[in-house]
């Protein structure tokens, strides 16, 4: 399945290419402990020419959902069952995976449908399951590429950018799934905090999301530790919060995050903790497919967008106090892994670090011109029609204007990027922890988004590097699955996963650390970091200047920086995680995004966090020491670090500018 | 012309089946997914859910005999027992489990409560085996699935 952005005046579409006999192929996961229904949906699903798998009991599918990371592309899950309650597989495989899950029943109540739509199923199908149920049951698996392809448009489309160049056309759409959903979602929902937050971006675009604060965050994580991560349920985790603005099913997604930040931490193991207390949320090196994805498709605008979308949530885990780690640690991968393929996604990360990334823009660095360079040029998809300005990537933060980063609206991005810039600040600025942990690739944006321009040129780097191996040629391309599942898939698998894992310090520290903490560096996955004094005084940097970041000028900037930090990081190394991913991701004949698992960010491979995180946590707390304020990490961050083969030869997505 | 007969008689069976509402369009759509790959799903379908709504009312009945006062769980069979029987389209049999869950609901379960459901079950499960011993002898080519 390849996703291809329609840019040009508008909202960008997203088109996906199916293979020719979509839905054909399309691999479901059926889990009824009654027999005679298993029997019947998987004759019906056969008849459908889909790639069935039966499984009687819930522990089982759990299992082979787990071990196969991106091997399927659709779970439908019986709701009564005795072993496990399918709510309760449904939240598991909520936590741990982006797959979509389909509820089924013969019990057609309206509790129980309301509980598989809060709990986040998909769809409820209520038995007996007719063939018109299944046949397009497909639309909820391009529904999830839509969204992430969203995330992942800059990265890929700076493969159709080179191309179409100046076409504009990208949209920013890769927006983070969460943040695009919670925008969506919340937009009637948003209130109270969510509200403040939104307006202190400037930007017009909507406000939809509840955006998680700090506070928000920590009352959140309190409950959650009071009740046992295991044990917490959305309502309780409400009631004990006790915050009015806030609705179950927003306590619901963010702690399906928080798991996925948390399993993803667990992982890491003592990755987690980044010296710098930065979020590992940002696993530049391996995300760097979500990165590329970003970063290099779409022209600075385009990313900036996507990526604010994406970053909001993954980002300002990362962000919110740890962008100046994000970028440290961008830089030690950079340093790490020569992987130049994609600074983009660094500029596009940059750019949503207001402040960081226009100081950091603003000094001309090796890395930001070079990397702006490459980001203004080929991605001029971005809505923000980076196209004018792609003469000015020696010009790091073409802040005037040569970065033709406008976000006007009529680019196909604009809107998005402003929302995404919008969210990504809000979103660092409350450490706010939106990270949609579905989405590494929104990830790495975020996470981009929040580091300095340095640090997300390291990031794209590595990120690039990672994807490059995942897809090779653009990540996102790769991600592009031409069978199901991978194409968001190996788009994200390194990216999130990188960054989860990278940064594992930033990582949701669990409840229990962040109680220390005023300021709640989110990792990736909106988890708290574990106080650390640099990342708390990084946190407080970056928190503190909220305004700067939702800044339109900021983004604007940013995306100037955009377009540097698309230089993927070199991933050179391309942590084995990466290819693991890839490998995962290209498990499946068909996608690279095979590696659901790796899609899911839980997979990413262990070596690869384990390269990373020490040496961001390295960067990222010395840089986060130095830093002083917005921007300051330019100094910090080593753009040398980055090899400007892989910043040029990456090819930038859609900088956020 | 026997086989012929046979056939008819075949089709008039369904026909009643489906008429006192025995079977409803469900059956329909088993009959539709039947193909060469698979020339008597129904039938296996059929066996297969005698086979496993025998053990769910067995448990159903020690649940009852146990444990009547757990609503919850005998409302968890039913909803079983009422997702697999209206798979195969036993329209009755399903109604007869919607009556028990609203029972169940109602906490309102007596031990004759499930007998209804059990002898609908009984005898659906006595006409589709003589429905299907008949189609046997018509075979596979002549069942003529009549879908609404």
């Amino acid at each position: 399945m390849e996703i291809s952005r329609r840019g040009g005046a508008g909202p960008s579409l997203v088109t996906l290419k199916l293979p020719m006999d979509f839905p054909a192929g399309l691999r479901v996961l059926v889990v009824d402990d009654d027999p005679l229904c298993l029997k019947t949906i998987e004759k019906l699903l056969w008849n459908c020419h889909y790639d069935v798998t039966t499984c009687p009991r819930a522990d089982t599918a759990l299992s082979m959902v787990r071990d196969r990371k991106g091997g399927f592309d659709l779970i439908m899950s019986d709701v009564h069952m005795p072993d496990m309650d399918g709510f309760k597989l449904l939240e598991l495989i909520g936590s741990e995976t982006d797959l979509p899950v389909i509820m089924i029943s013969a019990d057609d109540g309206k509790d129980v449908v309301m509980k598989g739509v809060t709990n986040g199923a998909v769809d409820y199908i209520v038995k007996p399951v007719r063939i018109e149920a299944v046949k397009i049951m497909w639309q909820h698996v391009v529904r999830k590429y839509q969204r992430k392809e969203k995330v992942l448009e800059p990265v890929e489309c700076a493969e159709e950018e080179k191309k179409a160049d100046e076409n504009g056309e990208n949209t920013s759409l890769a927006e983070d799934d969460e943040s695009w959903k919670n925008g969506n979602r919340k937009k009637d929902e948003n209130d109270g905090e969510d509200e403040d937050e939104q307006r202190e971006d400037s930007p017009p675009l909507k406000k939809p999301r509840v955006v998680w604060s700090q506070e928000l965050h920590q009352a959140f994580v309190s409950a959650v530790t009071r009740l046992g991560i295991d044990k917490a349920v959305p309502k309780k985790i409400l009631e004990m919060m006790d915050v009015p603005a806030i609705t179950r099913e927003n306590v619901a997604s963010h702690l399906q995050k928080y798991r996925l930040f948390v399993k993803k931490n667990n992982i890491l193991g003592d990755q987690k903790q980044l010296s710098d207390g930065t979020r590992a949320g940002y696993a530049p090196v391996n995300s760097v497919s979500s990165f590329d994805l970003q970063g290099p498709h779409i022209p600075g605008q385009h990313m900036p967008q996507n990526q604010m979308n994406l970053r909001s949530g993954p980002r300002q885990l990362a962000a919110t106090g740890t962008t100046l780690s994000l970028l440290d640690r961008m830089n030690r991968f950079n340093s790490n892994a020569q992987n130049s393929n994609t600074s983009r996604i660094v500029p596009w990360e940059q750019s949503f670090n207001n402040r960081q990334m226009n100081s950091i823009l603003r000094s001309p660095t090796n890395m930001e011109s070079r990397q702006s360079q490459q980001v203004l040029q080929s991605d001029s998809n971005l809505g923000l029609q980076a196209t004018q300005g792609t003469s000015s990537f020696l010009d790091p933060f073409p802040m005037s204007t040569n970065f033709a980063f406008n976000l006007t609206p009529s680019s196909a991005c604009p809107v998005n990027s402003i929302q995404q810039s919008r969210q990504f600040d809000q979103f660092r600025q409350q450490n706010n922890f939106t990270a949609d942990v579905s989405t590494r690739g929104q990830l790495m944006n975020g996470i981009s988004g929040e580091l300095d321009d340095m640090l997300l040129s390291n990031l794209c780097q590595q990120i690039t590097t990672p994807n490059s191996h995942v897809g090779g040629t653009s990540a996102a391309e790769t991600l592009l699955p031409s069978s199901y599942g991978s194409a968001s898939q190996t788009l994200y698998p390194c990216v999130g996963d990188n960054y989860t894992n990278a940064l594992a310090g930033n990582s949701f520290p669990l409840a229990t650390s962040t109680a220390t903490r005023d300021i709640l560096p989110l990792g990736m996955f909106g988890e708290t970091v574990p106080p650390r004094s640099e990342i708390e005084l990084l946190d407080h940097m970056i928190g503190s200047k909220p305004e700067d970041n939702f800044a339109p000028n900021h983004w604007n900037s940013n995306r100037n920086t955009g377009i540097e930090s698309n230089v993927v990081m070199p991933n050179g190394t391309e942590t084995p995680d990466c290819n693991k991913f890839t490998g995962a991701v290209q498990c499946s004949n068909s996608i690279t995004a095979e590696s659901s698992a790796a899609v899911t960010t839980n997979d990413v491979p262990q070596s690869s966090i384990n390269v990373f995180p020490n040496e961001l946590k390295n960067v990222v707390s010395d840089q986060f020491l130095q830093q002083e304020g917005i921007g300051v990490i330019d100094t910090e961050l080593n753009y040398e670090a980055f090899s400007m083969d892989d910043i040029l030869n990456y090819t930038p997505g859609p900088l956020p500018m | 012309m026997e086989h012929s007969n046979l056939k008819r008689l075949v089709t008039s069976m369904k026909q009643n089946l489906f008429d006192q509402g025995y079977l409803d369009e469900q059956f329909y759509e088993l009959e539709n997914l039947e193909d060469d790959i698979s020339p008597n799903f129904v039938e296996e379908v059929v066996n297969t859910y005698f086979k496993h709504s025998s053990r769910l009312m067995t448990n159903i009945e020690r649940a009852l005999e146990t444990n009547p006062g757990d609503f919850h769980k005998l409302d968890s069979y039913m909803q079983q027992f009422k997702g697999s029987s209206s798979s195969i389209g036993a329209s009755k049999l399903k109604n007869e489990c919607l009556q028990f869950h609203e029972k169940c609901e109602q906490e309102n379960i007596e031990g004759r409560s499930f007998q209804k459901v059990k002898s609908e079950h009984g005898i659906l499960k006595q006409k589709l085996e003589a429905y299907f011993q008949l189609l046997r002898q018509v075979g596979p080519g002549d069942r003529a699935t009549s879908s609404n």
